[in-house]
């Protein structure tokens, strides 16, 4: 039997507010974190990421507090990302109760960072965030400082290395549909589905139900989603019986 | 009397989501792992998430590995949650050939059904079971799915000890183990909602009833 895909609620956060922007700028307020979590734990999702969406620029990351306070009622897998980029890093996010760490700038800096972190945590603790724009037909771009600055690296690259950094999962967002609620690129979910042999979290562009639906003849293991939550487009329970659809 | 349930803090995993769950039945729940932790202790609890070499490396810096023995003689409940199931066995073969508590006679393998598949399992599970009268499943139905998270996972040598199963892909495995008072949980219950909770609860009564 394969294992039912997940759920992923994705909160993205700055000053202690939940913000949510269109391909990762212009971000507005949407509510509090804690707030948020809790009503998304309620309703059944299977994880949430909390996102720093500003820890990459000043380097530092400042969500222990959230998420210290969420693993309190929160009895679901956290992961947490945005400016995590050293040992000590991961430890402190571990030790406010986060399950995972999801790494993007500080690996295409130092790729060997993931190996270190896999290492001494355990792979399934160390998520690759991969944010990446079209450059032609199947070919993208991989993007960090939170898509500002394009890497050296192309997407099947990328996949490949951080998996022979001992990655444990990878979440792949699409700059060019993020936020756009158009739907993720089918294209890129075929493409990296192909060259994931770790599991593969889409995050990104889903804006009805129909966007999932028509993902399920492809393989990967969980969907990120924001927007559709945040704003109450669409319930937890709907969006996982489409993900279930056959 | 017994006082409190102790989780072990050995340095590996996360100890704090446990920590919450265990506190929402039991008022005394202490982290440590001192001598003086041990005495007073009503049951233990074993996290821990990582590989299994360099576990059983963390629980024989202090002779933590005696200490647990002792636990397990005295027949006070253990409760092993995913590498603090697979240590209760009684070897590996992560990273090559390693030993472990030998509580329970068994071996830890890796996941490998024989359809293409992805490694780790990260997944929300069915388990099923066949018992009707076991105390830290009640309430639990065979439908409802649990989180689990690895790559390995530990196989009892006699069928008697396996208390629940999961199935990932053609693949059946040992999901919950019981030997006695020794409980071993290969998915995680404090992270795997209300169901979850019921585990953790269910063991926290099986503790109070042995006192």
């Amino acid at each position: 039997m394969n294992p039912a895909r997940r759920l992923i609620a994705r909160i993205d956060v700055k000053n202690n507010f939940v913000i949510k922007g269109i391909h990762l700028e212009g971000l507005r307020k949407v509510g509090d974190p804690n707030e948020l979590a809790k009503k998304y734990y309620e309703n059944g999702v299977d994880e949430i990421v909390f996102m720093d969406a500003v820890a990459a620029y000043y380097d530092r990351n400042s969500l222990s507090e959230i998420i210290s306070q969420a693993t309190d009622n929160i009895f679901i897998p956290i992961m947490v990302g945005g400016g995590i980029r050293s040992v000590s890093d991961i430890t402190d996010a571990l030790n406010s109760g986060a399950d995972k760490v999801a790494i993007n700038t500080a690996a295409i800096r130092n790729p060997a960072f993931l190996k270190e972190g896999s290492e001494v945590f355990g792979s399934q603790c160390i998520v690759s965030s991969i944010d990446v724009k079209k450059e032609g037909p199947d070919s993208w771009r991989v993007y960090f400082d939170n898509g500002r600055e394009p890497s050296r690296f192309l997407l099947e690259e990328w996949i490949e290395l951080v998996q022979e950094m001992g990655s444990g999962e990878i979440v792949l967002t699409s700059i060019d549909r993020e936020g756009t609620k158009k739907g993720f690129d089918q294209d890129l979910a075929r493409f990296s589905s192909k060259r994931s042999s770790i599991p593969l979290i889409f995050c990104g562009g889903i804006g009805k139900l129909s966007h999932v639906i028509e993902m399920n003849d492809i393989e990967y293991d969980a969907l990120a989603v924001a927007s559709v939550l945040h704003y109450e487009n669409l319930n937890i329970q709907e969006i996982k019986k489409a993900l279930d659809k056959k | 009397m017994r006082k409190h349930i102790l989780v072990l803090d050995y340095g590996v995993g996360n100890i704090k989501s446990i920590m919450a769950a265990f506190k929402k039945f039991e008022d005394n729940v202490l982290l440590g792992s001192a001598n003086k932790d041990f005495i007073n202790a009503k049951a233990l609890i074993i996290p821990g998430v990582g590989a299994f070499r360099h576990g059983m490396e963390k629980l024989k810096v202090n002779k933590l590995d005696t200490r647990i023995r002792e636990f397990a003689q005295e027949k006070r409940p253990i409760m092993g949650i995913c590498l603090g199931m697979q240590m209760l066995f009684s070897s590996s073969q992560e990273f090559g050939e390693s030993a472990g508590l030998n509580l329970i006679e068994g071996d830890v393998k890796r996941l490998s059904p024989k359809q293409k598949h992805k490694l780790p399992n990260i997944s929300w599970s069915e388990i099923s079971y066949s018992s009707k009268s076991e105390p830290l499943l009640e309430g639990i139905n065979q439908s409802d799915r649990f989180y689990h998270i690895h790559s390995f996972y530990a196989e009892p040598k006699s069928g008697e000890h396996i208390l629940a199963k999961t199935k990932f892909f053609d693949k059946s495995y040992c999901s919950i183990a019981k030997k006695g008072n020794i409980f071993g949980c290969q998915f995680h219950p404090e992270k795997s909602g209300e169901q979850g909770l019921k585990i953790i609860k269910n063991f926290v009564d099986i503790s109070n009833t042995n006192e």
